[in-house]
């Protein structure tokens, strides 16, 4: 079977299961934000309330779609394991790093796909806040963000298979909520500021609160910006697949 | 590769920790049908982990079909495995469960699903193939994993405890489609912590105890050292009385005794050929429906304990 067939076959699986169990209920709540956006803020533009309405736009790429990768490509190991259903992945003639980026492949479309309905979505009932620029903005910031937390959340997930959610979720806590806050430190070890930064290439930084523009990599291209995205998302890759490739996690109780 | 047998371990180990899965195992399993033998937590499924490369060896090497299965996952064309435990998504059906695994092995979409449908049939679950599996019983599960273990048409099929849970019907059935299989020319290995399923499959095995192989070969010469013990089964059915009966008059029952309130037939058996034999028929004939026969047989640890004690003595 030649690689691009394993990938797209495992990433095929992947979508096949994508809408069960707890999964279902975490991509609902990605298509629930639309709802959420309009009943916080209704009518923001008449209310003068814009700017609220803006910030929930401006924070989505850091907070939901950090949740939707540590929910969805962090455990792709994990529910395996709970289930007992590994062992009929690791008995194919695919290399295990091939399945699971694979895998991944599969996550990566159906959060892409469902991002690009949920946000124009949300945008339009929330009374088109900010115009296209912030509509583009967290467009391009929410694909940026899933491109790049998939993998690390996917990374950890190996990594910690027994805990991947748990891990994820402290991570995220600790480095994209805590630390992105702290100027120097943030520009450092969180993406948050490469995010912020991809959402003000088209909505300037100008119609911001302060406190987000100070995150901003000012001056910074995009090619810089998107490839800060690929690289990390690619060592998160080279990570996982190594992990699964070296480790076993067809452990049970019985041996 | 024949001569070195379909697979071959050499000085093989697995340790977890302090605690030994295999120990220092060197061993070929021939072509044809092989039964490794063993209770639980004998090591069966840590060596069956191994040759099917779902863990490493600590120390030793393997080889399955010439190949390492660890690092060669192309080696899983040629493989077919069954895993023992009964997990399958509920919510899924069987035929695009089978269909899904054969797509992972490169097989084109239309001829997976042919395939599918095919070995579903084959397996008498053609009728129920398009019902999510949650609604299947205990041994249509069996047969829905013993399909995408065969659906490739492997050259070597490794079948970890496929017996457990089956009714007496199921367990004829699952014994005789592998026989089928041996006699189109696969291996077959077949782990089982119940002796007298053996017989009816093969003459060859091999018997793991505490991680170390502790016999190899005929399975006539280990039965015979088990006719001292009497076998145990539990036999859960509507007419555990009526069944009683028959199985004291026909000869092939030591003692019975009724538990769990009248549902439950306990049975002791020094004859384990012959009650099997006629355990149909006198089902059969007495209108009993059988829930599940479970082997309450530790006999085999007695025979495992005297093969320990004789090896330590020596």
């Amino acid at each position: 079977m030649t690689s691009f067939r394993c990938l797209t076959e495992a990433a095929r699986y992947e979508m096949m299961q994508f809408l069960r169990g707890r999964r279902a209920l975490f991509f609902l709540l990605l298509l629930s934000f639309p709802i959420a956006v309009a009943v916080a803020n209704p009518a923001a533009d008449k209310h003068g309330i814009e700017k609220t309405t803006q910030s929930s736009f401006l924070l989505f790429p850091g907070s939901t779609c950090l949740l939707l990768a540590i929910f969805y490509a962090g455990p792709l190991l994990q529910t395996e394991i709970e289930r007992k259903t590994l062992t009929y992945l690791l008995v194919r003639p695919i290399p295990r790093w091939q399945m699971l980026m694979g895998r991944l492949l599969g996550v990566l479309i159906a959060l892409e796909a469902a991002i690009l309905v949920a946000v124009p979505l949300a945008w339009l009932i929330s009374g088109r806040p900010g115009g296209a620029p912030l509509l583009w903005a967290t467009w391009q910031a929410s694909v940026a963000a899933i491109l790049v937390y998939a993998p690390i959340a996917l990374a950890l997930g190996t990594l910690f298979p027994q805990r991947a959610i748990t891990v994820g979720i402290l991570w995220g806590l600790l480095f994209e909520v805590l630390l992105s806050n702290v100027p120097f430190i943030s520009r450092t070890v969180t993406l948050v500021p490469i995010l912020r930064s991809i959402q003000a290439l088209p909505f300037p930084a100008d119609t911001w609160s302060e406190k987000s523009a100070d995150l901003l990599i000012l001056d910074s291209s995009p090619l810089f910006l998107w490839g800060i995205v690929l690289s990390t998302a690619a060592a998160a890759c080279a990570i996982a697949s190594l992990a699964v490739t070296r480790r076993e996690y067809a452990l049970t109780e019985e041996h | 590769m024949m001569e070195d047998g379909v697979i071959a371990a050499q000085d093989l180990s697995k340790f977890f920790g302090d605690v030994v899965g295999v120990n220092d195992v060197t061993v070929r399993v021939k072509h044809g049908i092989t039964e490794l033998l063993g209770p639980n937590g004998a090591g069966k499924s840590t060596f069956l982990k191994i040759i099917t490369g779902q863990m490493k060896p600590t120390q030793g090497s393997v080889r399955v079909l010439g190949k390492d299965p660890w690092r060669e996952a192309n080696l899983f064309r040629r493989i077919g495995f069954c895993p023992e435990q009964d997990a399958l998504d509920p919510s899924t059906t069987g035929l695009r469960f089978v269909e899904t695994m054969l797509r992972l092995h490169g097989i084109a979409p239309k001829e997976a699903l042919k395939r599918s449908r095919e070995v579903l049939a084959d397996l008498n679950l053609a009728d129920v193939a398009e019902r999510p599996m949650g609604e299947y019983s205990r041994g249509m599960r069996q047969r829905a994993k013993l399909a995408q273990a065969i659906a490739h048409d492997p050259e070597l099929l490794i079948l970890d405890e496929p017996m457990t849970g089956l009714d007496p019907e199921g367990r004829a059935f699952v014994s005789r489609r592998i026989r089928a299989w041996a006699a189109a020319g696969k291996s077959v290995l077949v782990s089982s912590h119940i002796l007298h399923e053996v017989q009816a499959m093969t003459d060859e095995f091999l018997l793991i105890y505490r991680g170390r192989i502790r016999a190899s070969g005929n399975v006539r010469e280990v039965r015979s050292l088990l006719d001292e013990h009497p076998h145990r089964l539990l036999v859960r059915c509507d007419r555990p009385a009526v069944l009683a009966q028959l199985l004291l008059a026909e000869g092939v029952a030591e003692g019975v005794d009724l538990r769990d309130k009248g549902s439950a037939l306990a049975v002791r058996t020094r004859t384990p050929g012959p009650f099997f034999e006629k355990l149909p028929d006198l089902v059969e004939r007495g209108g009993v429906r059988v829930g599940s026969m479970i082997s309450e047989d530790d006999s085999l640890d007695a025979v495992f304990r005297y093969l320990v004690d004789a090896e330590e003595s020596a």
